[in-house]
C-alpha cells in the first residue's frame, strides 16, 4: 500500500519541500530507501524502524520502500526521520493518511521514539507557509521558533506517539492552545519586550570625533576604520554601534533569524533575533569561517553579521588573503559559495567596522614615543591592500584619552537613544530619496549618479574643487567625500550639501598611504 | 705612473675591501696596475703592508681577471674616476683613507661648494621640514647638497635641493645601479637625471650594514660643511659628524628641545662646539652666501586670516595635534574647526601629516 507525507530540508538559507513516499508490499522483508540520499538520511532507516518498534507498533515482515522526491536533489540532514516514520505508519494503516495531507513534518527520531530538535526550522516553516500548507508538526523544542513565522499552525511533539495522535486529529486542542494571545497572532515572537543591548554611547568619554564619525557611518551605512593606540576606546565604540542603528523591522528580523536558524543559534528563549548583530571574529579567522564554507556550506561571520556590524579588531593582524575575501561580499552585499552539487547564496548586508594601531607600538606619528623603525611602520600598513582601504568610506583617528576626558564631569555625553533618533531621520530621508531605485543607502550611490543625488551649494562646490586640486585627491576619494558629505547633510535635514559637510567629509577621507611612506 | 686603461683601473677599484691608500702604495711599488696583476704569488706573499685576508682578496681577484667586473661596469652605465685621474674630487684627495675609485652616475660635485645635510631616518615633522628648507635655500644660494638618500632628513634635504633646481648628490652604501632604500625609487631617478649618485662600491654590490659608516666618511669628505638636522644619541649622523671633525670640516647642528630624544645627538654636538643653526638666513650668511631678502614675508599673512582662523592656527603646533585636541583648545564648535582646518590646509598653512594629525607648515624664510 502506498502513502505519502511532506517534509523539507534546508538549502543555503532557503528550504526545499520534499515528498516522502512509502510503499509496503509482499516480498522479502527489507527496508529500502531511495532518492539521492546522503549518509545521514540513509541511516534514518535504522532509527525509524527502532523508534516505531519502541513506540509499541510491530512492523510486519514485508518489503518496505521509502522514496524521497524529487529524486534529483541531494538530501542532507536528519530532519526527515519523523516524516519517514509517519509515511511508513500511514502505509501500514496505523494512521489515516488523508489527515497528513497539507501537513509538513520535521523532526529527528531517537531510538526510544523521542522527537529531537533540528536546525533550520524557521526557513522551513516560512517555505511551508508559502506553499500553502496548513500546519507543521515540529519537535517541541523548535515550536516557538516555528511560530515566529506567523500565519501557519505549528504543533510541537515530543514523541512519535504524540505525532501519530496529532496527525490523527486527536490533539486538536493543542493546535488552538498554541496561538492564544492576540499579540502572538499579530506578531509572533515579538511579545517579549525588545531586548536592550545593555550598552550605551553615553558610557564613552571623550573621543568626540570618533563618535561623530560613527554616527555618520551608521546613518549612511558607510564602512568605518578607526586608527589609534590601544586603550583609546576603539572596541568600546564599535560594540555600541548596533545601539544606534534603526530597530529591525519584522521582515528584517525574520530574514536575519533565518540565518541564525540554519546555524542552530535560535532557541525557545530567543526564537526571533530582534537585535542588530555585532560579530567580532578573532583575527585568526579563516576565509571559510569569515565568508562561509564547508563541504555543505554554512553561513560565515559576514552573514551572521547581516544587517549589523562586522567588527575587525586589529585589522593588520588578519591574514591578507582572508581580508581580500571580504571585498566581493562587501560590494555585492551577499556571498555566493559554489559547490559541485549547487550554488549557495547567503546575504551579507553589513557595515564593516575595523580598528587598527598606526604601528606595532601604537604611537606613530608621535616620533618621541614611537619606537618603530620606518621599515616596520611601512611593513605594518602594507598588510592591508589598497583595495580594502578604498572600501573604507570613513577613516578617523582615535587619539589617546586624556585624564580630563575620563573625568568628564560637567559635560553630558550623548546617549544612544539620542543618536539613534538622529540616525533614523537621516535613514527616512534616504528611503524617500531612493524610493523606486535599487539604492538603499548613501554609501551605495553609484559614481555616475552622484551629481543628481548630491546637489551642492556654490560655495561648497568651489571648496571641493580647490580641495581636489590642492590635496591631489583621486576620483575614488572624491566620490567617497561626496557620499559622506551627503549623509552629513541628511543628518541635519539639509537638501543641499554645504561647506561644513564637505570639510567634515574631507576630514574623514580614507587613509592615504603617504602617511606611512615617509 | 703612466696612463692606465679603464679596464685596469676598474679592476683595482673593485677591490674595495683593501683600503684605498694601500692600493695606491702597491701600484707605486709595482709601477702600474697591470704589473700588480702580473705580479708573482711569492711577491704578493712578501708584501708586509697587506694583511693575510687582503692578500687572499688580491690573489682571488687576480685569478678572476679584470674582464668580469669591467663588463658589469659597462652594463650599469656608471662612470669611474680614480685617484690617478685629474678629475678625482679635490675635496676627497685631502682625507685620510680616501677611496681609490669612485663610481658615479649623473654628475660629480666638481669644483662647486657643497654642504652635507644628514639626520635621522625616523624624524619628526620639524626635522623633515627644516631639512627640506635647508636643502632648498642652500641650493638656491648655489651650494650643493651631499647626503645619503636615506628616508627622513636625508631624502628631504635632497628633495628640497632638486625642487629648487640646485645640485645634489647621494653617496650610497652599495653599487650606484641599486636603489637603496628601495622605497626611494622616485628620488633615485631624480638624482640620476638631475644630480649625482656616487659610491666607492662597484656596480652590482648590495648595500651592507658595514658599508654605511665608511660611506659616511665620503658624505662629509665631499662637503665643506656638515649640517646635522635631527639625530638620536646613537646615530649614523654622529658618525658623519666625527668624520667631519677628523677631516676638519665645519659642523652645524639644528637645535631641538632638551626633552626630545630625536634632538639629543644635535644638542650634544652643540655642547661640544658645533655651530648652532639659528635660522636659515643666518646659516646662509654664516656660509658666506647671500641671505635672501624674503624673510619678512610671513608677517603680513596673519592679517589675512579671519579671527577664528587665527585662533585655530595658533593652536596648531609643530607636533601633530588631533581633531579633538584642536576643538578642545580652540573652544570652537566642531563643524567650524573642520572647515577652518580645511581652509588653512588649502592655503598651505597647515599640513595633515597623519590621519587627523595636523601640524603647522613652517614658513619659508624663518
Amino acid at each position: 500500500m502506498f502513502q505519502r507525507v511532506f517534509s523539507a530540508f534546508v538549502y543555503g538559507i532557503e528550504a526545499r519541500i520534499v515528498q516522502v513516499e512509502a510503499d509496503i508490499s509482499d516480498g522479502l522483508p527489507m527496508f529500502v530507501m531511495v532518492g539521492y540520499l546522503s549518509a545521514a538520511v540513509r541511516e534514518a532507516s535504522d532509527r525509524v524502524r527502532t523508534a516505531i518498534r519502541n513506540s509499541g507498533i510491530r512492523i510486519p515482515p514485508k518489503r518496505i520502500v521509502v522514496n524521497l522526491a524529487p529524486a534529483d536533489m541531494h538530501k542532507e540532514g536528519a530532519s526527515f526521520d519523523l516524516a519517514i516514520a509517519l509515511s511508513v505508519l500511514a502505509a501500514l494503516g496505523e494512521i489515516p493518511a488523508e489527515a497528513a495531507e497539507r501537513t509538513l513534518i520535521i523532526g529527528e527520531l531517537g531510538l526510544n521514539g523521542r522527537v529531537n530538535p533540528v536546525r533550520g526550522i524557521l526557513p522551513i516553516v516560512m517555505k511551508a507557509k508559502e506553499f500553502g500548507f496548513e500546519r507543521c508538526i515540529l519537535p517541541m523544542e523548535n515550536v516557538r521558533e516555528g511560530q515566529t513565522a506567523g500565519g501557519i499552525a505549528c504543533v510541537g511533539v515530543e514523541t512519535l506517539a504524540q505525532a501519530m495522535e496529532t496527525v490523527a486529529g486527536k490533539k486538536k486542542e493543542a493546535l488552538e492552545e498554541n496561538r492564544n494571545s492576540e499579540e502572538e497572532k499579530r506578531c509572533p515572537g515579538c511579545n517579549e519586550k525588545e531586548e536592550g543591548y545593555g550598552l550605551d554611547f553615553a558610557d564613552i568619554r571623550g573621543q568626540k570625533t570618533v563618535k561623530r564619525a560613527a554616527k555618520i557611518a551608521v546613518a549612511g551605512m558607510h564602512n568605518l576604520l578607526m586608527i589609534g593606540p590601544s586603550g583609546s576606546g576603539k572596541t568600546m565604540i564599535a560594540r555600541r554601534l548596533p545601539t544606534i542603528f534603526p530597530p529591525l523591522s519584522r521582515e528584517e528580523s525574520l530574514e536575519l533569524s533565518k540565518i541564525y536558524s540554519v546555524v542552530g543559534e535560535l532557541s525557545s528563549d530567543r526564537p526571533l533575533i530582534r537585535q542588530r548583530p555585532f560579530r567580532a571574529p578573532h583575527h585568526t579567522v579563516t576565509a571559510a569561517a569569515l565568508c562561509g564554507g564547508g563541504r555543505i556550506p554554512a553561513p560565515g561571520e559576514i552573514s551572521l553579521a547581516h544587517m549589523g556590524v562586522l567588527f575587525l579588531d586589529e585589522l593588520t593582524e588578519f591574514s591578507p588573503a582572508v581580508l581580500e575575501c571580504l571585498r566581493q561580499p562587501m560590494e555585492d552585499r551577499r556571498v555566493q559559495i559554489s559547490r559541485v552539487q549547487g550554488t549557495y547564496i547567503y546575504p551579507s548586508d553589513i557595515m564593516v567596522c575595523a580598528a587598527m594601531n598606526p604601528c606595532s607600538c601604537g604611537y606613530y606619528p608621535d616620533m618621541r614615543r614611537c619606537s618603530c623603525s620606518s621599515r616596520e611602520i611601512q611593513r605594518f600598513l602594507r598588510r592591508i591592500s589598497q583595495a580594502l582601504l578604498d572600501r573604507m568610506d570613513i577613516c578617523v583617528e582615535a587619539p589617546q584619552i586624556t585624564y580630563r576626558d575620563l573625568r568628564g564631569g560637567e559635560r553630558k555625553e550623548e546617549s544612544s537613544e539620542q543618536i539613534r533618533s538622529q540616525v533614523m531621520r537621516a535613514v527616512r530621508i534616504q528611503k524617500e530619496r531612493f524610493a523606486g531605485t535599487a539604492i538603499r543607502w548613501n554609501s551605495g550611490i553609484p559614481g555616475g549618479e552622484l551629481p543628481d543625488y548630491c546637489p551642492m551649494e556654490d560655495e561648497a562646490e568651489e571648496l571641493l574643487q580647490e580641495t581636489f586640486e590642492r590635496l591631489e585627491l583621486s576620483a575614488r576619494a572624491y566620490h567617497k567625500i561626496l557620499r559622506v558629505a551627503r549623509t552629513a547633510a541628511d543628518l541635519e535635514g539639509k537638501e543641499k550639501i554645504g561647506t561644513v559637510h564637505i570639510s567634515e567629509a574631507v576630514c574623514y577621507r580614507s587613509l592615504e598611504r603617504k602617511f606611512w611612506m615617509r | 705612473m703612466g696612463e692606465e686603461k679603464l679596464l685596469w683601473k676598474n679592476w683595482m677599484a673593485s677591490l674595495y675591501e683593501i683600503p684605498g691608500p694601500k692600493r695606491e702604495r702597491i701600484i707605486q711599488a709595482a709601477g702600474s696596475i697591470r704589473n700588480v696583476y702580473n705580479m708573482k704569488k711569492q711577491h704578493i706573499d712578501r708584501m708586509d703592508m697587506l694583511t693575510g685576508r687582503e692578500k687572499e682578496i688580491l690573489l682571488s681577484a687576480r685569478s678572476a681577471g679584470p674582464q668580469g667586473s669591467y663588463e658589469r661596469l659597462m652594463e650599469s652605465g656608471a662612470a669611474l674616476v680614480t685617484v690617478l685621474d685629474e678629475d678625482y674630487p679635490q675635496a676627497l684627495r685631502e682625507i685620510t683613507n680616501r677611496p681609490f675609485g669612485l663610481y658615479y652616475t649623473g654628475q660629480l660635485p666638481g669644483e662647486r661648494r657643497c654642504a652635507a645635510v644628514v639626520g635621522a631616518r625616523v624624524c619628526s615633522e620639524y626635522g623633515r621640514r627644516y631639512a627640506y628648507l635647508i636643502g632648498k635655500h642652500l641650493a638656491e644660494a648655489g651650494i650643493g647638497i651631499i647626503s645619503g638618500m636615506a628616508r627622513g632628513v636625508d631624502a628631504q634635504a635632497q628633495e628640497g635641493a632638486l625642487d629648487q633646481g640646485g645640485y645634489t648628490c647621494a653617496v650610497l652604501g652599495g653599487g650606484t645601479d641599486i636603489c637603496y632604500p628601495p622605497g626611494s625609487r622616485n628620488l633615485y631617478e631624480r638624482l640620476r637625471n638631475h644630480g649625482g649618485i656616487v659610491s666607492e662600491y662597484p656596480p652590482g654590490t648590495k648595500a651592507a650594514s658595514w658599508h654605511f659608516p665608511a660611506r659616511n666618511r665620503l658624505i662629509s669628505g665631499l662637503a665643506q660643511t656638515v649640517i646635522v638636522v635631527e639625530a638620536r644619541q646613537k646615530s649614523g649622523s654622529l658618525i658623519t659628524a666625527d668624520f667631519a671633525l677628523e677631516q676638519g670640516k665645519d659642523i652645524y647642528a639644528v637645535p631641538g628641545r632638551l626633552c626630545d630624544p630625536l634632538s639629543e645627538g644635535c644638542n650634544r654636538l652643540i655642547s661640544q662646539g658645533a655651530g648652532i643653526v639659528a635660522g636659515i638666513g643666518w646659516l646662509l650668511r654664516e656660509l658666506g652666501a647671500d641671505a635672501l631678502e624674503k624673510i619678512n614675508k610671513s608677517k603680513k599673512r596673519e592679517n589675512l586670516l579671519a579671527k577664528n582662523e587665527n585662533l585655530l592656527y595658533s593652536c596648531v603646533d609643530l607636533e601633530p595635534r588631533s581633531l579633538d585636541e584642536l576643538t578642545e583648545l580652540s573652544g570652537l564648535p566642531r563643524e567650524e574647526v573642520t572647515e577652518i582646518l580645511l581652509r588653512l590646509q588649502l592655503r598651505g598653512l597647515l599640513v595633515e601629516v597623519s590621519k587627523n594629525g595636523y601640524v603647522r607648515m613652517l614658513s619659508e624664510g624663518k
